[in-house]
């Protein structure tokens, strides 16, 4: 019980600091925004086909902001020695990574929410009853990214080129939830709520998969020298 | 030391294996009824991408025991078959893309298999680049052993991708229940073929692993785990 | 025939990899020899003196032997 206390805690704390300096959300919310209008810019005034393209763009613009994110709320826990601080305090230490997985998929719930809203405007998207869906899709899709993203970033946290180490070693990770989540919303978006639901079970098999094995790894990956 | 061994007599014979089911692959065993003469890639394509999965499920394996019992041996064989996986995985995705267009009129289509195989294939390329850039040697042997951890998990959506997608790559032909769907004749050469990778894969497996211990009992800072 | 250049250049690729591959693994371990060889050579010439970046490695033992 202590561990979801704790991390629980732990998650308020990430979460407290974002919505007082507001520089990740923030950032990452920048970034995903410029994100799409870039691809829309590539993509041309097309409207059908931007349409058609709209979850790719979404989660790609999502993927980067979920960069900007991850190394954001690193930099908080590295600094000031603060995360070795949690180390030696906590009695069960896999609390920091289920409250970095709780923190970070609140983050990406609600940045992923926030991409959609903006590119059903710029992309005139259609709203359909089926987009409701898509909240389950935010959920599970936040949960498995989440889980990796935390995983990944305390192995990568003091490693040399780390700007350019994290993508490297995280987006190739992120690849099947980037599927789950592009087909899931795709076919939501097309009316296709059962096939819809079967990718976001996909994406609910994926979470439990890195939770799980984030659980019995994180206390290697994050144990400060 | 490790390093004394040069071209040993397994080495040897792992060389005589492969140069035999290549020439037989090659000349020997008849064409595909079907498909040609450009079936015959199959004895390599198949065998490279089964022991590149095999290297990946040993640097998971040495992963996982490498931080349960916390011995550089673990790590040594983790980086060795990651690295011929990494191999492996290229020379599969190279020859799929060649078989993809002599069959398929095209290099790639986005097929699941093989598109899955070349995230496979960059995935651990990360876990190699990981790896370059932990400095000290306990530290990047823990590190490097979660990320193969967690790089293994990826392998299984990648074996079962062709149950999950529907793509042009055609269905498993040798492992499904019931009879192989390929002549015995074809199917004795691949199983052949198969053996002659993998006596080449222990080979090049013991060589890296001795490798990494003569740089661990150096103690090499040549760019760790290159 | 069409088809043979496609399985020429699948074969071609498969043994040269795995030749450029096994000829990098030759390329590491002359480094790998050499080093230790030098290192052999310092403690030939100042057997009291272990080095530093030896004291760290596994071969903690072999270098108590040596002392």
């Amino acid at each position: 019980m202590s561990l979801l206390v704790d991390a629980v805690v732990l998650a308020r704390k990430d979460i407290r600091v974002e919505l007082r300096a507001g520089q990740a959300f923030g950032s990452a919310a920048a970034l995903a925004g410029i994100a799409l209008i870039l691809i829309g810019l590539a993509v041309g005034p097309q409207p059908e086909r931007l349409r058609s393209l709209a979850p790719a763009v979404v989660w790609i613009a999502l993927l980067y902001a979920a960069l900007a994110v991850a190394e954001r709320l690193e930099q908080i826990d590295r600094s000031d020695e603060a995360f070795t601080g949690l180390w030696l305090v906590l009695t069960d230490r896999r609390s920091l990574f289920v409250g970095r997985v709780i923190s970070l998929s609140v983050a990406l719930f609600l940045l992923q929410l926030a991409i959609w809203v903006a590119a059903t405007i710029l992309l005139d998207l259609p709203v359909r009853p089926e987009y409701a869906g898509l909240v389950l899709v935010a959920t599970f899709t936040s949960l498995a990214a989440a889980s990796v993203i935390a995983l990944v970033s305390a192995v990568v946290a003091d490693a040399d080129r780390r700007s350019l180490l994290v993508p490297v070693a995280l987006l190739p990770l992120l690849v099947p939830t980037f599927i789950a989540g592009v087909q899931a919303s795709t076919a939501l978006l097309d009316g296709r709520s059962s096939d819809g639901l079967l990718w976001t079970g996909a994406a609910a098999v994926e979470a439990g998969l890195f939770i799980g094995v984030g659980l019995l790894a994180y206390e290697s990956a994050a144990r400060p020298d | 030391m490790p390093m004394k061994a040069r071209v040993s007599t397994f080495g040897l014979l792992a060389g005589t294996a492969l140069a035999i089911t290549t020439i037989v692959g090659l000349f020997v065993v008849p064409a595909d009824a079907a498909q040609g003469d450009v079936q015959r890639i199959m004895y390599v394509h198949v065998p490279s991408a089964w022991l590149a999965y095999l290297a990946f499920l040993v640097t998971f394996v040495s992963s996982v025991l490498y931080l349960w019992r916390r011995e550089l041996r673990f790590d040594r064989l983790a980086i060795a078959a990651a690295e011929i996986g990494l191999v492996l995985t290229g020379i599969t995705i190279v020859t799929g893309a060649i078989w993809g267009k002599a069959t398929w009129g095209k290099w790639w289509d986005w097929d699941p298999r093989l598109t899955t195989t070349a995230i496979l294939f960059v995935v651990y390329a990360g876990y190699l680049l990981v790896r370059q850039s932990l400095g000290d040697r306990y530290r990047r042997a823990r590190l490097a052993a979660v990320y193969g951890i967690v790089a293994f998990v990826n392998v299984p959506i990648v074996h079962f991708s062709v149950l999950w997608w529907r793509g042009l790559h055609q269905a498993p032909t040798v492992i499904r229940p019931g009879d192989p769907s390929i002549d015995h004749t074809l199917l004795f050469e691949l199983l052949a073929s198969l053996l002659s990778f993998t006596l080449v894969f222990i080979w090049a497996l013991r060589r890296r692993t001795a490798l990494e211990a003569g740089r661990d009992a150096a103690d090499l800072t040549l760019g760790p785990g290159t | 025939m069409t088809e043979l250049p496609f399985v020429a250049a699948s074969y071609l690729i498969v043994i040269g990899g795995l030749a450029a591959y096994i000829t990098s693994i030759a390329r590491r371990e002359a480094v790998v020899r050499r080093t230790a060889q030098a290192i052999g050579r310092e403690r030939h010439h100042d057997p009291g003196v272990v080095s530093r970046d030896n004291a760290a490695t596994d071969d903690d033992e072999a270098a108590e032997a040596d002392r």
